[in-house]
């Protein structure tokens, strides 16, 4: 599936280094998952073949520019085939990316392969209150669900934590009634093309 | 009343307790999976156990069953537990259970400082809410059309426990 200038693939073996540069990150661990020094390599093995083997309740993906250079990363966490639902992170991985189109890229790719890629009814997902970035982007897209207040220890202090989500069919008139004309840029792409014409 | 955990159930008390998630229309039977923690997904668990877990029944003094409930881990990340409960809507069930939970929270809380629990319950679990408020819990988030039963989506609350401060 393609977006405005990401594509998303399968993660492969080639991949393993790039990834692991970036789960070294000390920014990756304050955002995301707090890998200990010395387990990077293993935990992307680990989770590579998890993806080969097991997708039902979690999947990878990693995203690519035109220039087949890799981006970032796409996590699907406790896929519930059941009630429909995922939990989803993105993650950018060189510093220098993060500030432009790469980011809202991939979180809108994100949104729209679990709806008509995977079918789902809703994606939801967890954004720490420091992290003023995804804050801004979950906030443009998605819905609060609410705060869940000293969730995480980071520098030994608990920081609070925004639960955000969106269902497939306010996703749909995001989409449709958005006027930005980035937003506008993207349906012109294509890539919303089965959503907006699905019931 | 008596506190028993579920694996020790006999299994006449063991079939009731699965017929009555069949039945069951709490976040405890809907999101443990099709209709609860069915048998084979017990002797499943049994294999491969979660990190941490603790499953308890609450009886009556003729052994019928006031309630259940489940302290799972949350996740590797937030220090944190999962509480899930199911108990009977009977009044005297209700008076057992806040006795039998509050006993298990206050060892939770004594032998892992600054412990944070996190339970899931459907809007119209009311009774619930009532004996959750009074453990300090409160809602904290709302996840919109999250459970899906009966042909229906349904809100699902998140309610947290404050963190208990180490003196």
């Amino acid at each position: 599936m393609k977006g405005l200038v990401l594509t998303l693939r399968k993660p492969e073996l080639t991949d393993v280094p790039i990834i692991t540069q970036w789960f070294q990150d000390p920014s990756f661990g304050e955002y995301l998952f707090d890998i200990p020094d010395g387990q990077h390599h293993t935990t992307v093995m680990s989770l590579l073949n998890h993806n080969a083997k097991d997708t039902s309740t979690q999947i990878t993906m990693i995203a690519e520019n035109d220039a087949k250079e890799p981006i970032g990363l796409l996590f699907y966490k406790n896929i519930s085939w059941k009630h429909r639902n995922a939990e989803i992170n993105t993650l950018i991985g060189d510093t220098k990316h993060r500030s432009g189109i790469y980011g809202p890229d991939l979180y809108l790719l994100g949104i729209t392969y679990a709806f008509s890629g995977l079918n789902l009814h809703k994606v939801f997902g967890y954004t720490y209150m420091t992290n003023k970035a995804a804050m801004t982007l979950t906030q443009n897209i998605a819905k609060t669900s609410g705060i869940l207040y000293e969730h995480i220890r980071r520098d030994g202090v608990y920081i609070n934590t925004t639960v955000f989500s969106i269902l497939k069919k306010d996703f749909r008139v995001f989409l449709k009634d958005n006027n930005n004309p980035i937003f506008r840029k993207f349906i012109k792409t294509g890539v919303f093309e089965q959503l907006l014409g699905s019931d | 009343m008596q506190i028993v955990t579920v694996s020790t159930l006999s299994e006449t008390t063991m079939t009731a307790l699965f017929q009555r998630y069949f039945r069951s229309h709490t976040a405890y039977a809907l999101l443990g999976s099709t209709h609860g923690y069915s048998l084979s997904e017990l002797q499943s668990e049994s294999k491969n156990p979660p990190i941490y877990k603790q499953e308890y029944a609450i009886l009556t003094p003729n052994q019928n069953i006031a309630g259940v409930f489940r302290i799972d881990q949350q996740d590797t990340i937030s220090k944190s537990l999962r509480l899930m409960l199911d108990i009977s809507d009977n009044t005297a069930h209700h008076i057992l259970a806040y006795r039998c939970i509050e006993e298990q929270l206050r060892t939770l809380r004594e032998n892992t400082p600054e412990i944070k629990i996190y339970t899931y319950l459907l809007p119209h679990e009311d009774r619930n809410k009532l004996l959750l408020t009074e453990f300090g819990f409160q809602r904290e988030a709302l996840l919109d059309e999250h459970v899906f039963a009966s042909g229906h989506y349904y809100d699902l609350e998140i309610w947290g426990s404050p963190r208990q401060r180490v003196a």
